[in-house]
């Protein structure tokens, strides 16, 4: 009665990316950059300053969000849009006090902490940069030694 | 997708190859069943596993990632697996017997059948198979050492972690797969077992609906690569966890609105102990002793894994600068998880493209024996020689008076929860009592369709809950074969 066996097909997770896959990361990874995100996450820990560990951090966020149910990753599209215009009311005098320092983005990231939404969306995704970044491959360019995680 | 579906016929058909459905396949194998498993999850191979980075892994093993909501406030982050092998390929390899006093307990409730003398054969036989051993310390585990050396001091009991580990190397990866193979999860042990007695695992398969008559299964039909797929089993053991199992039942119209009305679950929380000497917590397995002085009331405690990126994340929403702060003094920090079994159930809801929607409402009960347990791993903690403890809330606290302060004050709708221990979805019970499901795991008036997984045991654990699991699905599927038209 019963069928032949199924053996399974190799897993897309064991051989190439798909290429609507490929271009769903790219997608997310241009809204978390254009929502601003890594800088705050910079702000939140030095480590997220090096290029290799930033570009870690924000494949892993934009790949988590990517893999979302669909009205999730609606909500996040959104709130990703809407976020930089919570930074400028945050801090609306930041185009005229030029690239900000350590301590300004911390202070920013604090008071979008309070918001509700952004606050959300900052924590969560900083969990995520974090620990894409600091338990991922490890940076060719790594800064480990200067950054005391050695 | 095809508008015409497949047809397969097959004799035992089960569909998860978690805890539950892996046992089960194994038993039925055994027997010279004709076994197929359906896995919604890849095949995640042990060799991927260990070289793909934690995140990488993360992403692969875990639902969503490990972003399943349980909304409500907190609104708590779940994590299971989505991968051959379920959630044992990521969970701590905690193997704990289930304490006589709960089985009698759940027998006193109406679900008979599942006493301590009735499951232990099965559970021997569980940690036979699995090589269960009491897991000693490793170079790196110096925060279990400094819990049981403070939990002596304060004569409260503690016990060595039960472990299904053959040779652990201490890789401190438990928990985004084990990338040397010694943890026993399902993907290394029970599942290759089945497969050499002609069990079929197919991954990448997600069940979408059983078809039914009102007492049979009389067909599933399931996705595959876009592809659909219908299967006629003579029976089916669903064993998709504790969330898809009610669901796949509520979606199939079975047991009502019983399915995932009542979903008992753990919170954890992690606390960040910093102490002045040397911890090498990087070094460990996750945890070689657990604090049980308050496991009456459902509050455990025992180290977490701890890597840079993992310690990290717990702090993100702390102020500014602690994370550069911890991280710059890894090798004194430990991470410590406090398991709570709390009173309230989560409520599951169908919803199209979500899927599950998972809800919870902490009780002021809850939120009484949430600070309570903190104010015991506060205790302990200090006690090891910690100098500071960071809770999961943004603050810092130093002194006994601290703790007690926030213990007493705290607001746990606002503390970072976490949980990665969900069951009871589809009880066993008397309908009378919300029981969805009869002793053999069948919902009330199926003859051909048996849940085994997390989803039938009568309530919280509160403990681990792998060998429960495992040891009431290989007790109901030899009761099954023993005599098919009983049970």
């Amino acid at each position: 009665m019963t069928s032949p066996a199924i053996r399974p097909a190799p897993p897309a997770a064991d051989g190439s990316r798909p290429a609507h896959e490929h271009r769903r990361l790219r997608l997310w990874e241009r809204r978390v950059r254009a929502a601003g995100l890594p800088r705050l996450w910079a702000g939140r820990c030095t480590a997220l300053s090096d290029p290799s560990r930033r570009a870690a951090a924000i494949r892993h966020t934009a790949a988590t969000f990517a893999a979302l149910p669909k009205p999730y990753r609606f909500v996040l599209a959104l709130l990703l849009r809407l976020f930089p215009v919570a930074v400028a009311l945050t801090d609306p005098l930041a185009p005229l006090r030029g690239a900000p320092d350590q301590a300004r983005l911390q202070r920013t990231a604090d008071r979008l902490s309070t918001v509700p939404g952004c606050a959300e969306l900052l924590k969560a995704s900083s969990s995520l940069a974090l620990y894409g970044a600091l338990d991922g491959p490890t940076p060719q360019r790594s800064t480990t030694r200067r950054q005391g995680l050695g | 997708m095809t508008s015409t579906a497949r047809t397969v016929r097959c004799d035992a058909l089960v569909i998860g190859s978690g805890a539950g459905g892996s046992t089960a396949a194994l038993e039925l194998a055994g027997a010279g069943r004709e076994v197929l498993v359906l896995e919604e999850g890849p095949l995640i191979s042990q060799a991927r596993i260990a070289q793909a980075s934690p995140p990488e892994n993360l992403r692969l093993l875990y639902r969503q990632g490990g972003l399943v909501p349980i909304h409500g406030a907190p609104t708590i982050p779940f994590g299971e697996a989505r991968c051959v092998g379920g959630t044992t390929v990521v969970n701590g390899g905690l193997l704990w017997r289930p304490p006589d006093r709960l089985l009698e307990h759940w027998a006193s409730t109406g679900v008979d059948g599942f006493r301590a003398h009735h499951l232990a054969p099965h559970l021997t036989e569980v940690e036979r198979r699995l090589g269960v051993i009491d897991q000693s310390p490793g170079r790196g585990n110096g925060d279990s050492v400094l819990l049981t050396q403070a939990a002596d001091r304060l004569g409260w009991h503690w016990a060595p972690a039960r472990r299904a580990v053959r040779g652990c190397r201490h890789a401190n990866r438990c928990v985004t797969g084990c990338p040397t193979g010694a943890k026993q999860s399902m993907l290394v042990s029970y599942l290759p077992a089945a497969e050499q007695l002609a069990a079929v695992v197919q991954p990448d398969t997600r069940v979408v609906r059983l078809e039914h008559d009102g007492t049979r299964v009389t067909a599933v039909h399931a996705l595959r690569g876009g592809r659909r797929l219908r299967y006629l089993p003579r029976t089916v053991f669903l064993a998709a966890g504790p969330i898809g199992s009610a669901l796949l039942l509520r979606r199939s119209a079975i047991g009502g609105r019983g399915p995932g009305r009542a979903i008992a679950f753990h919170v954890n929380f992690r606390t960040v102990a910093r102490f002045s000497e040397p911890v090498r917590a990087t070094e460990g397995t996750i945890f070689t002793a657990q604090l049980q002085e308050f496991a009456d009331r459902g509050v455990r405690v025992m180290p977490a894994n701890l890597t840079p990126g993992s310690l990290a994340a717990a702090l993100a929403a702390h102020p500014a600068g602690t994370v550069d702060r911890m991280l710059a003094q890894l090798d004194r920090i430990a991470v410590y998880t406090t398991q709570v079994s709390v009173r309230t159930t989560a409520r599951l809801s169908a919803v199209p493209g979500l899927g599950a929607v998972l809800r919870h409402r902490l009780t002021g009960g809850d939120r009484d024996l949430l600070r309570s347990a903190f104010r015991h791993t506060a205790e302990l903690l200090l006690e090891a020689g910690s100098v500071e403890l960071l809770p999961p809330a943004p603050t810092s606290l130093t002194t006994a008076a601290q703790a007690t302060d926030f213990a007493l004050h705290g607001r746990p709708e606002t503390w970072d929860l976490i949980s990665v221990h969900a069951m009871a979805s589809c009880r066993m019970g008397p309908p009378a009592i919300g029981g969805v499901c009869d002793a053999q795991g069948r919902p009330h008036g199926f003859t051909n369709l048996r849940l085994c997984d997390a989803s039938v045991l009568p309530g919280a654990t509160g403990i681990s809950p792998q060998e429960t699991i495992m040891g009431f699905c290989r007790l109901m599927t030899a009761r099954h074969l023993e005599d098919p038209t009983r049970y």
